[in-house]
């Protein structure tokens, strides 16, 4: 890369200060989870006189957050596997078989892209089916807000997959869900981990439809709780820090692990071609 | 078109789409068309009976109390200027990490770890650094500004841009990796070519980056548009829509006047949204979608 030689240590420089602008941030929550209540009370960026790594426990169970986080990984987990299944499941028919309706289908679902849904009506269908305030409406709800991103990038990718596999499997004989399930579940693979990915922590990061739909405070994911515990603990920065740090640690890992195909997910709808 | 054959029918079943199909209308497609009759009636909790009252739901929105007016007003700002924001600078980010710095990789990594972390999260710290004791006004007595510390999320002038300054925080980096995938596909030999013609770095930038980004840029505007449009969770956290209404947004009023019982005006406040997000997106995208040829 020659393009712009002479400003390459300029530009260096400045995208380091500029990384500053997220690293500060970072880390004084790093150290703030760390302090006295008294150090913390000020949020500055300073070194705790001595860690206290018992703030985490102190914070785990003032603010009930193991029960909370079982919450958050069933509700990560099985939305992941419940959108990633039917998601591509009707992905691969509506791009293999692209009649007037599972185009108009495309559509129907590309919309839930865009449009926000009305969470006010949303409580009322649930409660029509006596779904509200459960964990499996809930799974199911939050499932269902997945779709439209995976049939999305599903039926994107499905277009780079050869059809000439499926045509040989037709004449060995297989069905529809055969070829589905030994063919081109295999063959969906890299696009199955990006959106394993991005799935997991939308779900996990999701605030707003569980403050909706979810009352009982047994069924409070880690957002509702943290979101609740900075009521009880207006100023003592130690133990929301904490809380706040339990609550992104999922997802700061597993973005660390998969952060090629998250990023390459991400911008993939940005590239024609 | 391509014809379907009896073949492609027998082979790809419908029932495989079933089950999407269902999640999806159930969950997404009839609450939205629901909200459409909800939103013309008095639906509350305080009666069990549901009376169709027109359009009157959208007339107290637009005349009756002013401070329906002011969420709106305040949503159009909020996402006009973090649009702007999020855009300027992670263009220029993107353009920076473009020029094959050392340490791009882990650059990258940084800008957009704010993004992966739940807006909530980002919300409770950024309240407690804006604190009239925290963080920033730290940062700012120790470059010497001091002067310019204040109680951020407080006072009136300083508490919706103080927001917006959070979002532009927790999402550039989102922005900028879309830009930079569609940086990498221009071909350098553009560049060497406009080199040789003497063009400067801002002729550069101005006749061969911005126009072959066109589409990165398309998308960037109407993701941004439709986030800036819906902005809730880190108003609830930072202000709860004050001091005094003036960081009052439109999804804040749905969720207080559902809190409140008053579903029917809380629905029609939903249904608006709606309505301004599919005409912005659109517009945007209408506006937006040159085909440039590489």
């Amino acid at each position: 890369m020659k393009r712009y030689r002479k400003f390459d240590i300029i530009t260096n420089i400045l995208v380091a200060l500029l990384s500053l602008l997220v690293i500060i941030p970072i880390v004084t929550v790093l150290l703030g989870s760390l302090k006295t209540v008294n150090e913390a009370e000020l949020v500055r960026f300073s070194l705790p006189a001595k860690p206290l790594w018992g703030n985490f426990a102190v914070a785990a169970k003032v603010g009930k957050l193991g029960r909370s986080f079982f919450n958050s990984m069933l509700i990560a987990t099985v939305c992941c596997a419940v959108s990633l299944i039917t998601a591509s499941m009707a992905g691969f028919v509506m791009s293999r078989r692209k009649s007037r309706f599972n185009r108009a289908l495309y559509i129907y679902f590309i919309l839930g892209l865009i449009a926000p849904v009305n969470m006010v009506t949303v409580v009322q269908v649930m409660k029509s089916l006596g779904l509200l305030g459960t964990m499996s409406g809930y799974l199911l709800y939050y499932s269902a807000s997945l779709l439209a991103f995976s049939v999305f990038m599903f039926y994107g990718y499905l277009a780079s997959v050869p059809v000439s596999l499926d045509e040989s499997a037709v004449l060995d004989g297989a069905g529809a869900l055969r070829i589905y399930w030994q063919i081109i579940l295999p063959l969906l693979k890299p696009i199955l981990i990006t959106l394993l990915f991005i799935n997991f922590m939308n779900a996990w990061n999701e605030f707003i439809a569980p403050l909706y739909l979810v009352n009982n405070s047994r069924l409070w994911p880690m957002t509702l709780a943290v979101f609740n515990f900075i009521g009880m603990y207006r100023s003592e920065w130690n133990y929301i820090f904490a809380d706040v740090i339990l609550t992104c640690l999922p997802v700061v890992i597993v973005y660390l692990i998969g952060q090629k195909y998250i990023v390459k997910g991400m911008s993939a709808g940005a590239v024609k071609g | 078109m391509s014809r379907v054959t009896t073949l492609q029918r027998r082979t790809y079943r419908s029932y495989l789409m079933l089950p999407a199909i269902i999640l999806y209308t159930l969950f997404f497609i009839i609450p939205n068309f629901a909200a459409f009759g909800f939103a013309l009636t008095d639906w509350n909790s305080y009666r069990s009976e549901v009376n169709f009252i027109g359009l009157e739901n959208f007339r107290t929105i637009f005349l009756g109390d002013s401070r329906y007016l002011r969420f709106i007003t305040n949503t159009l700002i909020y996402t006009a200027v973090s649009v702007v924001l999020k855009i300027g600078l992670g263009l220029g980010l993107a353009v920076l990490l473009d020029r094959g710095i050392k340490g791009r990789d882990f650059f990258r990594v940084t800008f957009y770890l704010p993004v992966i972390l739940p807006s909530i999260v980002v919300g409770i710290v950024f309240k407690a650094f804006l604190h009239p004791q925290g963080l920033v006004n730290q940062i700012l007595e120790f470059m010497g500004l001091g002067f310019l510390a204040k109680a951020w999320l407080v006072d009136n002038a300083t508490a919706l841009f103080s927001i917006i300054l959070v979002e532009v925080w927790r999402v550039t980096g989102y922005v900028m990796v879309i830009f930079l995938a569609g940086l990498q596909l221009i071909p350098q030999s553009y560049y060497e070519a406009a080199e040789i013609d003497g063009a400067g770095g801002w002729a550069k930038f101005r006749h061969i980056t911005l126009p072959l980004i066109s589409y990165s840029m398309m998308v960037n505007v109407v993701l941004q548009l439709i986030a800036g449009l819906k902005v809730f969770s880190i108003v609830m956290v930072m202000t709860g829509g004050g001091p005094g209404f003036r960081t009052g947004v439109v999804n804040l009023a749905v969720f207080e006047l559902y809190s409140g019982g008053l579903y029917g005006l809380s629905t029609a406040f939903g249904v608006l949204l709606f309505v301004v997000i599919l005409i912005a997106a659109f517009g945007a995208i209408k506006l937006m979608d040159k085909e440039v040829e590489l």
